[in-house]
């Protein structure tokens, strides 16, 4: 049902400067250009603070760019296009585990037993079913990050956003982690913008690498993944992935380095 | 292959573009805000002027009724009138000044014993019961008792007000101080920070936002209190302005005196919105501030 030679998302010249009384506006995004496939897995990797997030947030229609434009193609009007699972635990301290992954289907306004349905579905896939009825109190930071996946891909978005969804993990769940949202993704196929501060998590899961500059945030690179799906994490123990990942880092650090620069 | 050629041009007819585009706010983020501006102003201070005009219309044609309601036009002058002779002004200063001693009173004993309680679990099975029971008997009731236990005629005046405002501020913070996210708790103490330093640095900081919000409900309850006070025991004060001049049938000394009331409060509660403005910085760039 995807086509990776049509064109899903078109990002065209995109800008944002953040203005803050009394201080200097910050460019967090400059002259921004990517086209994005359908059904394709990009992760996006570069130094902090050089506006992934604010380009997540342009996609997620969360923030409006100060110039440029982005198109994304809505094939199916009955769907949300676009659903996230921020950077930050974002899931609802006060509704239960079922109540946070029904949330967007209650405000697409699907009837409550459908509801019920593909949030236990989605909670069964996650590995949560049995803590349905839970508050996020009682969940590890693993487990809420788990819901917080569940509640964006319940509602079937046509992109699925996410935002260092796993930065706050510790080393083995996320493997873990990484290799559930494989293995999801390559059942449903849809497209995936990933931020991660991981080139190895970018290289076990998308098919292409985008890499930013310094802020402010521009494409300083494109790599296609060559790696054969289906994939799993054992991609890692070829050396054609430990070759590409040293390239990788070898740009990236150049940008990380001109980042302190620029703090200090 | 046809087939699935037709439902690709099937799906390209139902495709449509979602965009993401600069709106006027980002084109020109400078004019956006001025016109913002401009236009809350108007609004703010239009939709006010709208109303004097209605009632001066209505009073002109007959359908309000002069005697009850007077006219912003005869009100105006009233209040020109006296002014001229300091009648307006020596109320408002008495008034003023029991507004402030009890405000402040209210508000230097209720946010301590709030936050206290807060952090005293058996001091707060001790008192907050009473606290709250104590919160819902209608304070005016007790300015008979006042009036013969304390000497004076200011004392029970400021007590009132301070009471009113003890209890509104003392049980927003103790809710505020209870409400602290045991996330920043564990930090501070995971940094062996005192109890003060804990308080002082945590508990006080992420509840003044909301000491805030009950500062202004307070401001209203004190006015609120000082006016009705000032109704049946003073003989000075804008409360007293209002009720003996409606005793007196002098309905544009009377609306005199309620309009004066109500700047009081407007200029109170602008005062408490700047003083909240150096003290909460970080609120200003937070949260969701409504933009419709
Ligand atoms: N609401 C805002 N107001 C002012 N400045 C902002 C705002 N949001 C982001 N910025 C600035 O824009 C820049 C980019 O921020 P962004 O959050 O997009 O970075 P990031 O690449 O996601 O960083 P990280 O990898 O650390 O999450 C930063 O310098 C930040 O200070
Ligand atoms: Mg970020």
């Amino acid at each position: 049902m995807s086509d990776p030679s049509q064109v899903k998302i078109r990002v065209e010249g995109i800008t944002r400067r953040f203005e803050t009384r009394g201080r200097e506006p910050v460019e967090a995004l400059s002259r921004f250009d990517l086209m994005i496939g359908d059904g394709e897995f990009v992760c996006i990797v570069g130094p902090s603070g050089c506006g992934k997030s604010t380009f997540l947030r342009i996609v997620a229609g969360l923030l409006r760019p100060s110039s440029g434009t982005l198109a994304i193609r809505a094939a199916d009007p009955a769907r949300p296009t676009c659903a996230t699972v921020f950077q930050e635990y974002s899931i609802f301290p006060w509704l239960t585990v079922a109540g946070n992954v029904r949330f967007g289907l209650e405000v697409l306004g699907v009837p409550r037993r459908e509801a019920d349905e593909r949030a236990g579905t989605w909670l069964e896939k996650v590995g949560l079913h049995t803590f349905r009825d839970a508050y996020p109190a009682a969940l590890s930071g693993g487990m809420k990050q788990r819901v917080a996946l569940a509640r964006a891909l319940v509602v079937e978005p046509e992109v699925l956003l996410m935002d260092e969804p796993f930065a706050a993990l510790d080393a083995q769940l996320r493997l873990v982690l990484q290799e559930e949202l494989l293995a999801i993704w390559q059942e449903w196929r849809r497209t995936v913008i990933l931020i991660t501060h991981s080139i190895d998590e970018a290289l076990v899961l998308g098919d292409r690498i985008v890499l930013m500059s310094a802020r402010p945030g521009r494409v300083k690179e494109v790599i296609p993944v060559p790696f054969p799906r289906p994939r799993s994490g054992e991609v890692r123990n070829s050396p054609e992935f430990r070759a590409l990942e040293r390239r990788i880092w070898e740009s990236l650090r150049a940008e990380v380095v001109s980042a302190e620069r620029e703090g200090e | 292959m046809a087939l699935a050629e037709a439902e690709q041009r099937d799906h390209a007819a139902q495709a449509r573009m979602v965009l993401r585009e600069p709106g006027p706010q980002e084109r020109d983020a400078r004019r956006w805000q001025q016109r913002r501006w401009l236009i809350e102003r108007s609004l703010a201070a239009g939709v006010p002027l709208v109303l004097l005009a209605l009632w001066q219309a209505g009073v002109w044609a007959g359908t309000i009724d002069r005697r009850f309601f007077g006219s912003p036009v005869t009100v105006v002058q009233t209040a020109l009138r006296l002014i001229e002779t300091g009648t307006l002004q020596s109320h408002l200063e008495a008034s003023v000044y029991r507004l402030l001693m009890g405000y402040g009173i209210g508000v230097a004993i209720g946010i301590p014993v709030g936050l206290v309680l807060g952090q005293i679990r058996l001091a707060r099975a001790a008192f907050e019961p009473l606290l709250n029971a104590l919160y819902v008997v209608p304070k005016l009731a007790l300015l008979p008792i006042l009036l013969l236990l304390l000497p004076g005629r200011e004392g029970p005046l400021i007590t009132l007000v301070a009471v009113a405002v003890f209890f509104i501020m003392a049980i927003s913070s103790l809710a505020a101080a209870l409400m602290t996210p045991a996330g920043y708790i564990d930090v501070a103490r995971s940094f062996t920070a005192s109890r003060w330093v804990m308080f002082r640095r945590v508990v006080f900081a992420n509840a003044l936002p909301q000491i805030f919000a009950a500062l202004r409900l307070a401001s209203g309850a004190a006015v609120l209190m000082l006016v009705g006070s000032e109704f049946v025991a003073a003989s000075s004060g804008i409360g007293y302005l209002v009720w003996h001049s409606w005793s007196l049938f002098l309905a544009d000394q009377m609306y005199v005196g309620i309009i004066t009331i109500a700047l009081l409060g407007v200029l109170f509660s602008a005062l408490i919105g700047v003083l909240e403005r150096f003290s909460v910085p970080w609120a200003a760039s937070e949260g969701f501030k409504g933009n419709g």
